[in-house]
C-alpha cells in the first residue's frame, strides 16, 4: 500500500511538477475555453440568422406564394441554402469538417485557433439554429396574432414579442449546447492546437506514462461539465419560478 | 365612386377555403359607426373565420374588406365588372358567344358571361392581359391601405386573451402606442393608467399576465386594444375560455364600451349580451349569413328554420 502510494506521488511529480508541466494543462485548458466561448458566440449568431430565415419561410410561404413575386423567390432560395447547410453540417463528422477547414479552405492561414473557432462555430450553428427554430415554434401562436392584430409588422412582432419569449425557452438548451461544444473541441489537436486534450497527450509523450495526464484531463472536463450542468439546472428552476 | 355615406366596415363577397373545406361561402355585410353587431352561430359555422378575415388574420380566398373608403384586402376582380370585361378570358368567350348566338344583344351576353365567369372562377391572374392588370393595379393603388396601418384601427380581443407573457400589464398596454403611434412613455403610461382605473385593475399594473385570473386578463386585453384608439373592436368569443363566475366582469366592460359609442363586432354565445346590447344580430351557419335582424325581432320572431332550431337549443 505504502509502496503504491509512493509510486503514485512519484508519477504525479514526474507528470505535473517536473518542468512545470502542469502549466501545459493550464494553457491547454485556457485554449479550450477560448475556442468554446468564441465558437458558441459564432454558433448563436449563425443560429439566429438561419432560424429566422427558416421560420419566416415556414410562416409566410403560404401567403407569399399566392402573391408570387421577387420576395418569395429570394426567401425560398435562402431557405434552400439554409436547408443545405443544415444537412451537410449535421451529416458529416466534426473532425472531417475541421480538417477540411484547416487543410483546404483556410490552407493559407497560419492562425489555427481562428480556424478552429470558425469550424466549431459553423458546426454548432447548425444545432443552435434548430434549437432556436424549435423555440420560435413553441411560442404560442396567439402571441404572434395578438402582435399582428395591434398593427405590428412581422419583424416588430418577432422582435418585441416572440423572440424575447423564445430566449427564455431555449436558454437551458443553449447552455447544453455549450457543454457539448466544450467536449467537442477536444479534437482541436488534429490541426496542431494545444488544447486541454492535446496538452495531456503531450505530457504522456514526454513522460511515457499515460495514466496520470489522461485521467487528469478527463477529470478537468468532467469538473467543468458538472459545474455547468449545475448552473443550467439552477437557471431552469429560476425560469420556471418566474412562470408562477 | 359617389359621395354616399360609407359604412365603417364593409365586407363584400367573402369566401374562405381551407383546402377543400369551404368555411365561408359568400358573406357580405356592412357595419356602421357606433353599431354593436353580434355574430352567433353553431361551432364550425365560420363565424370566427369571418371575424378574423376582417383584420386579415385569415386571408380571404375571395372578396374584399373595406375600412371606410380604404381597401384592406387585395382587389377581387370578380367584384368589378369593368375588370372582368377587360380580361382576355371574357373577350374570348364574348367572341365565341357572339358567333354562336348572332341574335343576342351585347348587353345580355355581357350579363350572362360575367355571371358565368364569377360562378365558374374562370379568371387566371397571369393570362388576362395588360389592360386587365393595369386596371387591377389602378383600383388597388387608389384605395389600398397598408394592412399594419389598418390593423391599428381595428382592435381585436381573443378567446385566449393572448396577453404578451413576457411583459407586465402596463407594458402590454403601452407597447403598441409607444412603438406604433410614437407616443411618449409618459403619455402612454398616463393613458394606460386611466384605462386600468376604468376597469378597476390599476393595482395590477406591474403584475405579469401569469399572475392574473382569466377575467382580469381578458379585461386587460380589451384595454390593450383600446389603447390604440381603434375605430372598431373585434371580439372573438371573449368569454368562452372563462370560468362562469368571471364572465360577468368581462361582459360589464363590454357593455360599458358599447354604451360609450364604440363600434363593436362580437362573436359570442352570450345570448343575454346580444339581447341587451346589440344593435343588430347576425346568424351565420355553413359559411353564409342565414339571418340578420334587430335583437328584438331576431330572438322573438326568427324566420330561418336553422336559426329557430339553434335558438331552441341554446335558450332555456
Amino acid at each position: 500500500m505504502k509502496e503504491w502510494f509512493a509510486d503514485l506521488t512519484q508519477q504525479f511529480e514526474l507528470n505535473f511538477i517536473t518542468g512545470d508541466r502542469w502549466t501545459w494543462l493550464l494553457e491547454g485548458f485556457k485554449m479550450t475555453l477560448v475556442i468554446t466561448f468564441f465558437a458558441t458566440l459564432l454558433g448563436i449568431a449563425i443560429g439566429v440568422v438561419i432560424a429566422t430565415v427558416r421560420s419566416s419561410y415556414d410562416k409566410n410561404k403560404e401567403s407569399m406564394k399566392k402573391k408570387g413575386g421577387f420576395g418569395y423567390r429570394i426567401l425560398s432560395f435562402f431557405n434552400g441554402l439554409c436547408g443545405l447547410y443544415l444537412t451537410v453540417i449535421r451529416g458529416t463528422p466534426v473532425v472531417v469538417q475541421l480538417l477540411i477547414m484547416y487543410f483546404i479552405i483556410f490552407a493559407s492561414s497560419t492562425n489555427s485557433t481562428m480556424v478552429a473557432v470558425i469550424s466549431f462555430g459553423i458546426n454548432s450553428g447548425a444545432y443552435v439554429a434548430e434549437i432556436f427554430r424549435g423555440g420560435i415554434m413553441s411560442v404560442d401562436k396567439g402571441q404572434f396574432e395578438a402582435g399582428r392584430s395591434l398593427g405590428f409588422n412581422y419583424i416588430q412582432t418577432m422582435r418585441y414579442i416572440v423572440i424575447p419569449q423564445m430566449f427564455k425557452i431555449v436558454l437551458p438548451m443553449l447552455c447544453n449546447e455549450f457543454i457539448v461544444l466544450i467536449k467537442e473541441t477536444s479534437i482541436a489537436g488534429y490541426v496542431g492546437i494545444r488544447d486541454l486534450t492535446k496538452a495531456g497527450d503531450l505530457i504522456r509523450g514526454r513522460t511515457f506514462s499515460a495514466f496520470m495526464p489522461l485521467i487528469a484531463v478527463a477529470l478537468i472536463y468532467l469538473a467543468v461539465v458538472i459545474i455547468f450542468t449545475k448552473l443550467v439546472k439552477r437557471l431552469e428552476r429560476r425560469l420556471r419560478n418566474s412562470d408562477h | 365612386m359617389t359621395t354616399e355615406k360609407k359604412a365603417l366596415v364593409k365586407v363584400d363577397g367573402l369566401y374562405k377555403y381551407f383546402g377543400s373545406n369551404r368555411v365561408l361561402r359568400g358573406i357580405s355585410a356592412e357595419i356602421d359607426k357606433g353599431e354593436v353587431v353580434v355574430v352567433i352561430g353553431p361551432s364550425g359555422s365560420g363565424k370566427s373565420t369571418f371575424l378574423r378575415c376582417l383584420n386579415l388574420l385569415e386571408e380571404p380566398t375571395y372578396g374584399e374588406v373595406w375600412l371606410e373608403d380604404k381597401l384592406v384586402t387585395p382587389v377581387d376582380p370578380y367584384l368589378h365588372a369593368d375588370v372582368i370585361e377587360l380580361s382576355k378570358t371574357y373577350q374570348k368567350l364574348f367572341a365565341q358567344h357572339k358567333s354562336a348566338h348572332p341574335g343576342a344583344s351585347d348587353e345580355s351576353i355581357k350579363e350572362e358571361l360575367i355571371k358565368k365567369i364569377k360562378v365558374e372562377d374562370l379568371l387566371h391572374e397571369k393570362h388576362e392581359g395588360k389592360a386587365y392588370k393595369s386596371l387591377m393595379k389602378k383600383i388597388y393603388d387608389e384605395n389600398y391601405i397598408n394592412i399594419n396601418l389598418a390593423r391599428q384601427k381595428i382592435g381585436m380581443v381573443f378567446q385566449q386573451f393572448n396577453l404578451f407573457e413576457n411583459l407586465t400589464v402596463i407594458d402590454n398596454i403601452t407597447l403598441a402606442p409607444m412603438k406604433l403611434l410614437k407616443m411618449s412613455k409618459e403619455d402612454a403610461t398616463k393613458k394606460a393608467n386611466e384605462l386600468l382605473e376604468r376597469i378597476g385593475l390599476l393595482d395590477k399594473a406591474d403584475a405579469y399576465p401569469v399572475q392574473l385570473s382569466g377575467g382580469q386578463k381578458q379585461r386587460i386585453a380589451i384595454v390593450r386594444a383600446l389603447a390604440m384608439d381603434p375605430d372598431v373592436l373585434l371580439f372573438d368569443e371573449p368569454t368562452s375560455a372563462l370560468d362562469p363566475e368571471m364572465v360577468g366582469e368581462v361582459l360589464d366592460v363590454m357593455k360599458e364600451l358599447a354604451k360609450s359609442g364604440m363600434t363593436m363586432v362580437v362573436v359570442t354565445h352570450e345570448m343575454g349580451f346580444a339581447k341587451e346590447v346589440a344593435s343588430r344580430v347576425i346568424f351565420i351557419d355553413e359559411g353564409v349569413i342565414m339571418e340578420e335582424n334587430t335583437p328584438e325581432e331576431f330572438f322573438s320572431n326568427p324566420q330561418n328554420p336553422r336559426l329557430r332550431d339553434f335558438l331552441s337549443k341554446v335558450l332555456i
